[in-house]
């Protein structure tokens, strides 16, 4: 069934393949996002691994979401399941720190007790939680 | 027999409708997602700088329209690209 804090993703769903198909054609390099003039984010691209450094996670906080988009993330079984299959690697990183790891690169070990997926892993739950208050609409 | 068979068929009727239903929701929460995410770089009375370094875009290839086969090509990006954005009332511009 279909819960409001959770993203779920069909596996033959269009955006899901586009979103996955445009990661894995970016193979190397860095992207850094300034917003009035601070650093708010850096992605970098290496060997089908994906790291998003959030240096500024406020500012990807959506004002009328009470779930936030890193919990939605953070429980999305089948969009860390179609980045496996496809031999890509999404790292979250809060100020330098890994705070979650998602496809093929996820080793679980206590977190699968969590996530209930071998593509989800929480490398930090400090930084874990604390991403998850930031994204969260006040 | 007849009525059975009718019954059989409005009941799988009935679930490819749900499981229509539920495939539209479920693409229409992603897309809200990535519309928040997008909305957010976009970004509304701010400004945003991109620095692109290195950045490697490998597109494949393709078949275009009536079978064309399109060429693949390897992308690198370097550089800044500098979006500033300013809202303004409509209302008081009429």
């Amino acid at each position: 069934m279909l819960r409001k804090n959770h993203l779920h993703i069909d596996e033959n769903d269009m955006i899901s393949d586009w979103l996955v198909k445009s990661m894995k054609s970016l193979t190397r390099g860095t992207i850094e996002i300034n917003t009035e003039n601070q650093p708010a984010a850096q992605i970098d691209i290496f060997n089908d691994k994906i790291a998003i450094n959030l240096l500024q996670a406020e500012f990807f906080r959506a004002p009328d979401d009470e779930t936030g988009l890193f919990d939605k993330l953070k429980t999305s079984k089948e969009f860390g399941h179609k980045l496996s299959e496809n031999r890509l690697t999404l790292s979250i990183l809060r100020k330098g720190k890994e705070a979650i790891t998602l496809g093929y690169k996820a080793k679980p070990k206590l977190s699968k007790l969590i996530t209930r997926s071998d593509d989800i892993q929480i490398d930090s739950i400090k930084e874990t939680t604390e991403l998850k208050r930031e994204f969260k609409a006040d | 027999m007849f009525s059975m068979d009718k019954n059989s068929n409005n009941r799988r009727n009935d679930s490819q409708n749900q499981q229509q239903q539920q495939q539209q929701m479920m693409s229409s929460q992603l897309t809200q997602v990535i519309g928040q995410f997008v909305g957010k770089l976009v970004g509304r009375n701010m400004s945003l700088t991109y620095s692109f370094e290195n950045l490697e875009i490998d597109v494949p290839k393709a078949q275009g329209l009536s079978g064309r086969k399109l060429g693949g090509a390897k992308l690198t990006i370097n550089g800044k690209i500098a979006i500033t954005t300013e809202m303004h009332d409509a209302r008081s511009s009429t």
